[in-house]
């Protein structure tokens, strides 16, 4: 069902797009986030990134590649080999990583499944956060436009031997960060993408070091890979969902932008009482609340790799730990905001 | 085997003739001797006599093995692999390779010398480990870890379209520590 509708909106989104390319050409923002726009000038941005972004996934689901990926994060280097297909309403990929432990991922819509050859271990699960962006846009939400804008520099460079134009997504406040996206010429396909600071220094960034357009893929025989897990002891992973309120947490104020996407109960550590991991979105970054009960933390921290930061801290006799691709003032916004429901213990 | 070196063979003769090559050792030295008769009179300089037989017989096995061992496509989840396939052919130019690796690995030694490596095997649960490096303190701690698994995988709630989103999260991989950094910004 989603993937029909994903493919009205591509077939509608083809149609808009003499349209949105004619704002397109019209004056953008001159700058890094400045001034807020004015309502009408909001309402064009947003038109603007909502066709940017359908462009990004149009490219992402007509096209079959190979190549390699590579993702570094701060002093980490990261990289895999890709094998993605797109026919019709099915999308199938496959990455095998090349660094660290061997493990190859296969993804079927929504569907993922994570191989270790060396433990022999399979695991199985649905990733709903993986349908998100047609949720968005089927509620035409305006709410990306209000936090981001979209600015067109005309930069095209060479990606992994393909022509790449550039389009940068900006921050409107300090409480999340830009993207600079490469999305090759012809199809709309994203090769390239750097999360940037205010200041516009880049904190992590993904590339395809090497990219084979329209490859002779098939769906089937990827997914007879992905079927064949013999030998493998198989988990499938179905957790708990639940809520903040459920579990007796509330935000107090929310911080701007972010929404709750979804909240799932985690196993207890060592045995103990059972935790809470929450997922907030603005859109386009994430953050994950992880709460614990007991084991009192001395002090706060803060850690930062790439573009991930990290804030452990104390929240009323719980264990918090909060981490996501946004600054430290936005990870210190929700822990302000969390707190105990008055009916809670 | 006259009217064969002579080329005057077509079709179902041509087949039979060669079958019977196959066959008869003594054919095949008929073969050889219209051949070398040929050269002389010709005065082309006679090549040194090679046993094609033999030849074969050495060639055969030989490509039967690399047809066998040549990697094939990626075989997909049931494939255990041990040894890559193509490490016979190229354990030469591994040699050589290590021996430049030892080199820059010398050299990146030598940079991260001062972080100390704990174990890697750090039980869930256990207290974080704290060790001086050069980059201020570094932190390697395996529940801090799981939960960065654990946001990865919940991390594709982004608009920001695959490949970036899932693959990102697909091809990294936790590194082994996170800079604490003093105070807020």
């Amino acid at each position: 069902m989603t993937q029909r509708l994903f493919c009205l909106w591509a077939s509608l989104r083809t149609a808009l797009m003499p349209w949105a390319l004619a704002g397109l050409m019209s004056a953008g923002p001159a700058g890094a986030a400045g001034p807020p726009d004015a309502p009408q000038d909001k309402a064009a941005s947003g038109a603007r990134l909502q066709s940017w972004l359908g462009r990004m996934h149009e490219g992402n689901r007509i096209r079959a590649y190979v190549g390699t990926f590579v993702v570094s994060s701060g002093a980490h280097l990261s990289s895999a080999r890709i094998w993605h297909v797109c026919e019709g309403e099915q999308q199938i990929e496959r990455v095998d990583a090349l660094t660290g432990t061997p493990r190859s991922v296969f993804r079927h819509n929504d569907q993922v499944l994570t191989l270790w050859p060396q433990t022999g271990v399979a695991r199985s699960e649905k990733r709903e956060s993986l349908g998100l962006f047609l949720d968005r846009l089927r509620t035409a939400d305006a709410r990306l436009a209000e936090h981001y804008s979209v600015k067109v520099p005309g930069q095209v460079d060479r990606v992994a031997g393909v022509s790449a134009e550039v389009v940068q997504l900006l921050p409107r406040d300090g409480l999340r960060f830009g993207y600079r996206v490469w999305l090759e010429q012809q199809s709309g396909l994203v090769v390239k993408l750097q999360t940037l600071d205010a200041a516009g220094q880049v904190l992590e960034q993904s590339a395809f070091s090497e990219l084979q357009l329209d490859a002779p893929l098939k769906v089937d025989e990827l997914l007879r890979m992905m079927q064949r897990t013999d030998g493998y002891r198989l988990e499938t992973l179905r957790p708990a969902k639940t809520s903040l309120e459920a579990e007796g947490w509330q935000l107090r104020q929310a911080v701007p932008g972010f929404q709750a996407l979804s909240c799932h109960k985690r196993a207890g550590q060592a045995g103990g009482a059972s935790g809470l991991h929450c997922v907030f979105s603005d859109g386009l970054a994430s953050v994950s609340v992880f709460l614990a009960p007991g084991a009192a933390r001395a002090q706060e921290a803060l850690m930062a790799m790439g573009a991930t930061y990290t804030l452990r801290t104390q929240l009323q006799q719980h264990a918090a730990t909060l981490m996501g691709e946004v600054p430290p003032a936005t990870l210190r916004r929700f822990a302000a905001a969390l707190e105990r429901r008055p009916s809670s213990p | 085997m006259s009217a064969l070196a002579d080329g005057q063979l077509h079709g179902a003769e041509l087949g039979q003739a060669l079958s019977a090559c196959r066959q008869d050792d003594a054919l095949l030295a008929d073969w050889r001797d219209y051949h070398l008769i040929g050269d002389v009179l010709r005065g082309a300089a006679p090549l040194a006599q090679t046993d094609e037989a033999a030849f074969l017989a050495r060639l055969r096995p030989a490509l039967a093995r690399e047809a066998a061992g040549r990697a094939a496509p990626p075989a997909g989840p049931g494939h255990r692999p041990g040894e890559a396939a193509n490490a016979p052919r190229y354990r030469w130019r591994r040699a050589a390779a290590v021996a430049s690796l030892a080199l820059v690995a010398g050299i990146a030694w030598t940079l991260l010398a001062e972080v100390a490596e704990p174990d890697e095997t750090l039980a869930l649960g256990t207290a974080p480990v704290h060790v001086a490096g050069p980059q201020g303190v570094v932190v390697r701690d395996a529940a801090l870890e799981e939960l960065l698994e654990a946001h990865r995988q919940q991390g594709g709630a982004s608009v920001l379209p695959m490949p970036s989103g899932f693959l990102r999260n697909a091809t990294f991989e936790a590194p082994p520590a996170a800079v604490v950094r003093a105070g807020a910004r």
